[in-house]
């Protein structure tokens, strides 16, 4: 059995009570949480030049509703740009249905995705080159098609 | 999660800390698309940029009772005015 931990510390000090969170998971399997996911898409590394939307997740080689992760991270160093994520066919701006957010140089971002539509990103700016690095840890993929 | 400033730089942590049952999840979403399972045990960190407002985050607990522990670091938040 594959095993695949992921894990996240969260330090912060506007507070008080300073926020500190450490968690790890090992992600499973939808159907027997006690099975660990043994898929992925592989990582892969994309680079934008244009502010065009572009789908990196495609719904349909995915199986629905089950307990895929999606990794992102914008690899490049500029703070001042970003990548708009969104959960939608083949948009991603400020007021798409439905943008998650801007993901700016440095971060990544780690979520559970169902599956059920594309993951669409857009680059904000076409003066810089931005570097996208993405890879589905996934519960079920689908037979290539085409 | 009602996001009042649009098109900011937030990030939103949120773990489901559910020990009962492995097969217990929250599905989480924005307004009412959901977009995926959060099962128990599993966390999440994304950035989230509020982006207008319908673009609310959403969960749902599925499967029984879920413990759930969430954080959101806001770059930009607008308090309620006061009723005069």
């Amino acid at each position: 059995m594959a095993t695949i931990n992921a894990s996240v510390t969260i330090n912060s000090d506007i507070a008080s009570y300073p926020v500190t969170i450490s968690k790890t998971m090992t992600m499973t399997k939808s159907a027997n949480p006690s099975v660990g996911l043994e898929e992925t898409t592989g990582l892969r590394t994309k680079r934008f030049t244009d502010t065009t939307a572009a789908v990196i997740v495609e719904a349909d080689e995915l199986t629905d509703d089950t307990a895929h992760k999606v990794y992102i991270r914008n690899a490049s160093t500029s703070r001042s740009n970003f990548f708009y994520v969104a959960y939608n066919a083949s948009a991603a701006a400020a007021g798409t249905a439905e943008t998650i957010g801007k993901l700016y140089g440095g971060d990544w971002m780690l979520m559970p995705y169902n599956g059920s539509t594309n993951i669409t990103v857009a680059s904000s700016t076409t003066t810089e080159a931005q570097i996208l690095e993405y890879m589905v840890f996934a519960d079920g993929i689908e037979a290539a098609k085409g | 999660m009602v996001g009042s400033a649009h098109d900011i730089a937030s990030y939103l942590y949120v773990c489901n800390n559910t020990t009962e049952d492995a097969t217990y999840y929250i599905d989480w979403g924005i307004h009412e698309t959901m977009i995926g399972r959060l099962y128990a045990g599993d966390w999440m960190l994304i950035p989230w940029n509020a982006s207008d407002d319908d673009a609310e985050i959403e969960i749902q607990a599925q499967g029984g009772t879920n413990i759930i522990e969430y954080c959101l670091f806001n770059s930009d938040a607008i308090l309620p005015t006061a009723a005069a």
